[in-house]
């Protein structure tokens, strides 16, 4: 039996992408993709195919995935090509905003960064990506990549969401989960880098305490995905970035008392 | 004699903030925050300097004798050779 399809034109970040998928299952993604844009040169194309009992997602790699994962395997994909194929600079970072001021998060995968920006979300802050703080290299400009967050269900659990956490679920099983489903807007429009925000986890109450710049120039560098297509632009719109922004250390254990503590402490911030 | 010559990777980016120099080799993305001293060193070892002139130079620039320096000076050296930025060559 052919199943019938369905071809998405999107858009994300500078990135057009071309998504064939069975029709059948559009309605189950189509809460987690960004509003189709229309034929257009295309840089990236993905497809869902079935495959046994499952489906399998086809970009770069062969993905193959039960039903209940196809959204997060599908997304995971779009991500991976997006900031591969983005002519802004991608690095390792939590993103969100406050007012016109952007502040980013960064930290390796498995630190936090998605629960910590998920908590900021659920305090009032807009969401500009839990996976990727780019920025365009002539402007130095935050340009949002606000995929849905991958939240564990424990992830879930401890920032008492309003997403429904799936009782039976592994406590790191991440859902997808779009930043609406926890009360935010997401940012639609370039801001500047006003904060950067570098984290650690560690037992007591949060606390909030200016840093040198110069660690956050070392930590974003570091946390860069795609530096190597363009390294001379990637170091200089850092360190433009990183000249404008004040930079913050944040100690917490619990993401909720440290995103309560940086809206009050950043929303105000001259 | 020879002394050993110290002058920076080709391609090696520099940029100051804050004070500091802040390097990056874009060929390894090695990253370095130079303190003020080693930011010192970085802009000698810029143009090229015999080990004894870097320390002569940096003792007077500190007002320190040349023996309080050096041991420091080396370390440093070692350091950016170590990441890469710098070239260590012996010279007759």
């Amino acid at each position: 039996m052919t199943l019938e399809r369905r071809i998405l034109h999107l858009r994300l970040l500078d990135v057009s992408v071309l998504l064939d998928v069975p029709a059948s299952k559009v309605g189950l993604l189509s809460p987690y993709l960004p509003a189709s844009t229309g034929p257009g040169p295309v840089k990236l194309r993905i497809a869902v195919r079935s495959a046994g009992v499952g489906w399998e997602v086809v970009g770069r790699s062969r993905t193959a995935c039960a039903p209940s994962e196809l959204p997060s395997a599908l997304l995971s994909e779009v991500n991976i090509g997006v900031l591969t194929h983005t002519g802004h600079l991608a690095i390792h970072a939590g993103v969100v905003g406050v007012g016109s001021a952007g502040i980013a998060i960064p930290g390796p995968s498995g630190a936090g960064k998605s629960t910590l920006t998920a908590a900021c979300l659920q305090h009032g802050f807009d969401y500009g990506s839990d996976e990727a703080l780019c920025l365009d290299t002539t402007t130095a400009l935050v340009q949002p990549f606000t995929r849905p967050l991958a939240l564990s269900n424990d992830s879930l659990r401890l920032l008492g969401s309003p997403v429904a956490v799936e009782p039976d679920g592994a406590a790191n099983a991440e859902r997808v989960v779009c930043a609406t489903e926890l009360g935010a807007q997401i940012l639609d429009h370039p801001l500047g880098l006003r904060h950067i925000v570098l984290t650690a986890r560690r037992p007591g109450h949060a606390d909030l305490t200016a840093a040198p710049r110069t660690d956050a120039l070392a930590v974003l560098l570091r946390h860069a995905f795609n530096h190597y297509q363009m390294p001379r632009a990637a170091f200089e719109t850092v360190h433009r970035a990183v000249a404008a922004a004040q930079v913050w250390r944040l100690g917490y254990s619990d993401p909720l008392e440290g995103a309560a503590l940086l809206r009050a402490r950043l929303a105000e911030s001259p | 004699m020879t002394q050993r010559v110290f002058e920076a990777k080709a391609g090696v980016i520099a940029r100051e903030l804050d004070g500091s120099i802040c390097l990056v080799d874009p060929e390894t993305w090695q990253v370095a925050v130079l303190n003020e001293t080693a930011s010192d060193l970085w802009r000698l070892v810029q143009v090229g300097c015999a080990l004894p002139e870097i320390i002569e130079s940096l003792a007077e620039a500190y007002q320190a004798g040349e023996n309080t320096v050096s041991d420091g000076i080396r370390e440093a050296l070692d350091q950016l050779v170590a990441g890469g930025f710098v070239l260590s060559t012996e010279s007759a």
